[in-house]
């Protein structure tokens, strides 16, 4: 990992400690805090004021993806990030292991395990209970896997591991202030899941490109908009691409998008004007190795074209019917689909550029 | 606190022959290739026939608030209170190379089994050694402390160890100020026109950036 140390007017320190494995665990870490966050809006903002069966229905696959997905991204980045580790059973120890609470990676896998657990929880909530039997719609699949598995599991008459999980879910199921509660506090442990993942970078005060100042405000930005983007193709895919659920949170994904990309452009001017390491960062971003990954598959791909199809179509759907018509309506539930596509895989680029174009500071000849 | 031991470092007498860093792999058996405690590396400046070249040897600098401590997870590597010289134990390393990324001269390295290892300057032989070792000031009480092996081979003497106080005598005044500057327990002597002034540029340039 050296191509930027061909200057030999420094000591240059080489780097990529962290392979795609750690950029992959990025991405899925703050897409799952961002998809829980979706999933909590959806149930507190979004269903008590939804309007119609259409609408309740897409309210609820938006809650029910969101969590879904929520846990299998956590799960899916814990084996990736586990899998990159020299020791990965000795890491499993860490509430004994992990005694430093200065650092990140420890503060981080705390918030982790806090989240997991509240976005296990709201899964489990959202995919068992007595309202639940009679369900429809995709994002109920790991229901209907665990029903698939109890009609074939060998257990006496009347004995089922459904209605087992659906009477433990409405048992310990929250209602009213609790559940307001329990939603407060793990979309806390949700928000600091995707702010640790970048302030675990910026804590590397030699690498210019993990800025303190920008990189937690674009990994909150793209954290979320992933999230939403994972949910909302959920979402599209179980039918409700053309609801009122989609349009706002496709319009809110917009507005993260914009300041994502207002910021990133703010770190770039950071990184012109300091040193050495900062200026070849840039260089790897703009021009160099990177420039496929950052400039065509992160802002252009990733941020300006979702952006902009999705302007284009809550333009067209204000001020003109194409929506209603069938063609048309095939067309918006296509063009949200690629617009969530778009963000989810620019936000995996993101997470690889910032690793990979990484350079530390090299040593200094006055 | 016991005395705090460093390397001395003069750049005027090393000729990149790279007999340090070959020692050091012998004699802590550490993996062929990547692995490297101690690397040498050439600065160049200017063009012919105004042509410069400074070779540095560079392992780690035991440095006084080692970035590597702080932000390991385990609390695997110690900056020891009884020489100051920082250690890694490897048996509470996860190998998450959070050091790596955080020091500021690339030295920790990471074998085959991912487990983090560097300098412990001769504390003891063989990878990853050196953690729970007798205090380096101790060990030359008792006549027992190893000469770290860059040291012993050094073809022009351009390497030195020992307690930093003990460094400092034969330091030059410069070099001294330098240190003085960045604790970083190894002190760089350097009479050219460029020096390399160890965590003063890094310093510097991330505070440019």
């Amino acid at each position: 990992m050296s191509d930027a140390a061909t200057a030999s007017e420094f000591v240059w320190i080489a780097r990529g400690h962290w392979e795609i494995f750690i950029a992959t665990y990025l991405f899925l870490g703050g897409l799952s805090g961002g998809a829980y966050l979706t999933s909590v809006v959806s149930s507190e903002l979004f269903r008590p004021r939804a309007e119609g069966p259409a609408e309740i229905f897409a309210c609820e696959e938006t809650s029910r993806w969101g969590a879904v997905i929520g846990v299998v991204a956590i799960a899916v980045g814990g084996v990736a990030l586990l899998s990159h580790l020299g020791a990965p059973l000795r890491a499993l120890t860490f509430p004994v292991l992990f005694s430093n609470f200065g650092s990140w990676l420890v503060i981080g896998t705390w918030f982790i395990v806090l989240f997991a657990l509240f976005v296990t929880l709201e899964a489990f909530w959202l995919l068992f209970g007595e309202r639940h039997t009679d369900f429809e719609g995709l994002s109920y699949f790991p229901r209907r896997i665990v029903v698939w598995i109890d009609e074939r599991l060998p257990l006496p008459d009347g004995w089922s591991v459904v209605a087992m999980l659906d009477w433990i879910a409405d048992l310990i199921r929250p209602t009213g202030r609790a559940r307001l509660g329990v939603h407060a506090v793990g979309s806390v442990t949700a928000t600091g899941v995707i702010v640790y993942t970048a302030m675990l970078l910026t804590d590397i005060s030699v690498v210019p490109l993990w800025n303190r100042q920008y990189l937690p405000v674009i990994f909150l930005m793209s954290g979320a908009s992933t999230g939403i983007s994972a949910a909302l193709l959920g979402t599209v895919a179980s039918g409700g691409g053309l609801s009122r659920t989609n349009h706002l949170f496709c319009l809110a994904d917009d507005g993260l998008i914009a300041v994502e990309t207002v910021t990133l452009v703010g770190l770039l001017g950071v990184l012109a004007s300091g040193g050495p390491a900062a200026t070849q960062s840039r260089e790897l971003l703009l021009s160099g190795a990177y420039f496929p990954h950052f400039v065509v598959g992160v802002l252009v791909l990733g941020l300006v074209v979702p952006f902009l199809l999705s302007m284009t179509m809550t333009t067209l759907a204000r001020f003109t019917d194409i929506e209603e018509t069938p063609l048309g309506a095939s067309a918006f539930t296509g063009g949200f689909a690629a617009k969530y596509f778009l963000v989810l895989a620019g936000g995996f680029l993101l997470r690889y550029v910032i690793l990979f174009g990484a350079v530390k500071q090299p040593l200094g000849v006055p | 606190m016991g005395e705090q031991w460093g390397f001395y470092f003069d750049a005027d007498s090393c000729m990149g022959c790279n007999a340090c860093s070959i020692a050091c792999k012998n004699r802590h058996d550490t993996d062929t290739g990547h692995v490297d405690w101690r690397r040498v590396e050439t600065v160049s400046e200017g063009e012919f026939p105004d042509y410069e070249e400074t070779n540095v040897s560079l392992s780690c600098m035991h440095c006084e608030d080692a970035p590597c401590e702080e932000v390991c997870p385990t609390g695997a590597i110690e900056k020891r209170e009884s020489d100051g010289i920082v250690t890694i134990d490897q048996d509470k390393c996860i190998g998450c190379g959070y050091c790596g990324w955080a020091c500021p001269y690339g030295a920790p390295q990471y074998g085959d089994d991912g487990l983090m290892q560097k300098c412990n300057l001769c504390l003891d032989k063989g990878a990853g050694a050196g953690a729970g070792a007798p205090s380096k000031n101790e060990q030359q009480e008792e006549g027992t402390a190893l000469e770290p092996a860059c040291v012993d081979e050094c073809v022009g003497d351009a390497l030195d160890a020992g307690p930093v106080g003990e460094l400092l005598d034969k330091a030059s005044q410069e070099a001294a100020e330098r240190f003085e500057q960045n604790r970083t327990n190894v002190i760089i002597e350097s009479s050219g026109e460029r020096s390399l002034t160890g965590m003063q540029g890094v310093k510097q340039a991330a505070e440019d950036s």
